[in-house]
């Protein structure tokens, strides 16, 4: 059911005198080591973090199409409470915690970008360089071997060995004690254990 | 080169070559970790994003800009505009791509409206808004756990007039009963009232909740809060029953709620659907068109010829208290503009009457 309705332009009041004046832009100088705006906080860590932030997804949900979305996000959702996180420590746990609860729900959806991968699970890579491809199949051993993982233990790993989190920073980025990150953590190795063992020395070290 | 040799320095330059917490120690095992997962994502070389990072910050920044209504010529001035009015019922789905066929690739993925419901202002004080979200097609639990994922700060509003109560990581898992949808608390900072906040706000972030999970699944079931394995007596500082129902007091829902378009929407085409609801059965709903003034010519834009529109029908007839219009976007430059919708309340929802308004901005290509 459809009515019909007639606009009338110029019959309205103008609203424009109720909308609020502009936000106060503050000059803050650089020199006497104050904040930095929320622009200039996230090129910062645009600049260091960016690569490393994709990484961690990738590590989570293995799409690196996806991982980038989730980032993307994650560091507009930064620059969204800037001035609430007020110290950059803060502002990178804060993306931190951001990419690992957006690749969680990412996951959800994986079963369509597994079939996506499925048909094309030829390596895209030209070929001609065996050490390439010999690096292909390894990376692919242990993506998947950390796809197969419950999802605490695949993030607590990823915190805890590639962005080299202490534990008591992991706890705190996935809202879990302690104990539960150290139980995590060795069970997740434990099913890794196999991995390493067939990769043997070249991942041991000498 | 991938592999690298073990002894090889890491690739990347800010990644500390051995980050040693004598009370943490990693071991050996440990290092063979760090370099296996290092390895598996050193070639990933993520595209460069900081342009569209930038352009997406910049407008989220527009709900302080100044905003004038749109002034358009005499010719379209007198043209008419058909809108209408729709019951909740079909509004509820929004912009939703219900299509079956396979995907393809990630980029196809089924993607729905979903509602999530967050916390802004009213001359009233603050009520609850709803916000449609484009997000994975999920069902059950899967959709709860989306939709609270984007109440929960790291995901948050695409609005910048709402916000959510709720701290980061509150939402550690959801499961759905016959009777109930508990949701397990995974911070203890979720225990309290958030700072700023009073009790009546703290109120509507337990709502969020609520109405958030029950949209999720199309389902009006309470809300059982644990943390600790025990039922939460407390959540943001609010002393809770172990079921929360839905809160249908009158003043939870903002009185006008736009559903579409969405936050930053960008047009193709020439005209406009927007569409939302109101709690009142109001005589009409107004809607009008501003752009962003950035200028000192304050005054340039207002006087005749605002572009602007009143939808004025029978929710009666539908049942519903919906509203929709086509907005004929035809003379309008490419460029940011904001629809401001506006209810005079009459004081059915309200504790005053007056006029309450949603905004959503969009851009013309």
């Amino acid at each position: 059911m459809r009515a019909t309705t007639v606009t009338s332009y110029a019959a309205l009041p103008a609203l424009a005198g109720t909308v609020p004046a502009s936000r106060v832009v503050t000059d803050r100088s650089r020199a006497d080591g104050s904040r930095l705006d929320a622009d200039e906080g996230i090129e910062q860590l645009y600049l260091v973090h960016w690569d490393r932030m994709v990484r961690l997804s990738v590590l989570l949900v293995r799409d690196q199409g996806v991982a980038e979305e989730i980032a993307q996000d994650a560091y507009i959702a930064v620059h969204q409470r800037w001035d609430r996180l007020n110290d950059p420590d803060r502002a990178l746990a804060y993306l931190r915690q951001a990419i690992v609860n957006r690749s969680r729900s990412a996951l959800r959806h994986r079963g369509v970008v597994q079939r996506y991968l499925a048909r094309q699970s030829a390596p895209a890579d030209v070929p001609g360089s065996d050490e390439k491809v010999l690096g292909d199949a390894r990376r692919e051993l242990v993506l998947d071997a950390l796809r197969q993982l419950p999802r605490r233990q695949r993030e607590v790993l990823a915190l805890r060995y590639y962005m080299d989190l202490s534990e008591a920073e992991i706890a705190e980025t996935l809202g879990i004690s302690r104990g539960a990150v150290k139980s995590h953590a060795s069970r997740g190795a434990a099913a890794l254990r196999p991995i390493l063992d067939e990769l043997g020395p070249d991942v041991r070290g000498a | 080169m991938v592999p690298g040799p073990p002894s090889d320095p890491r690739r990347d330059g800010d990644h500390p070559v051995d980050p040693v917490d004598p009370d943490d120690p990693i071991g050996p095992d440990g290092t063979a970790l760090r370099r296996l997962l290092d390895e598996a994502v050193a070639d990933v070389r993520p595209a460069d994003r900081l342009g569209e990072i930038r352009r997406r910050t910049a407008q989220r920044r527009r709900s302080g800009r100044r905003w004038l209504p749109v002034v358009v010529g005499a010719g379209v001035a007198t043209a008419a505009v058909v809108g209408g009015v729709a019951g909740l019922g079909s509004l509820s789905s929004g912009p939703t791509d219900r299509d079956d066929a396979p995907a393809a690739s990630p980029g196809t993925q089924l993607v729905q409206a979903t509602a999530v419901y967050f916390v802004g202002d009213t001359p009233d004080g603050p009520r609850l808004f709803r916000e449609f979200q484009p997000l994975p097609a999920e069902a059950a639990v899967d959709a709860i756990d989306q939709a609270l994922s984007r109440v929960d700060p790291t995901g948050g509003p695409a609005d910048p007039d709402y916000r959510t109560l709720w701290p980061a990581g509150a939402f550690a898992d959801v499961t759905v009963g016959s009777d109930r949808i508990t949701v397990t608390l995974g911070s203890e900072e979720a225990l309290d009232r958030p700072a700023g906040v009073s009790a009546r706000e703290a109120r509507l972030g337990v709502q969020q909740v609520v109405y958030t999970a029950d949209a999720a699944v199309a389902r009006t079931l309470p809300i059982a809060f644990e943390h600790d394995g025990a039922p939460a007596r407390r959540v943001l500082g609010v002393e809770v029953e172990e079921l929360i129902e839905r809160d249908r007091q009158y003043d939870v829902l903002s009185p006008v709620n736009v559903s579409d378009p969405a936050e930053g929407t960008v047009v193709e085409g020439d005209v406009l659907r927007v569409r939302g609801t109101t709690t009142e059965s109001v005589d009409s709903v107004t809607w009008q068109v501003e752009t962003a003034g950035g200028t000192d010519d304050v005054q340039q834009g207002i006087g005749a010829g605002t572009f602007g529109g009143e939808v004025t029908e029978t929710p009666a007839e539908t049942g519903g208290m919906g509203w929709e219009a086509d907005i004929d976007l035809t003379h309008l430059d490419p460029g940011e503009y904001r629809l401001v919708v506006t209810v005079r309340g009459t004081g059915q929802t309200t504790d005053r009457p007056g006029r309450y308004r949603d905004t959503r901005t969009f851009v013309v290509r």
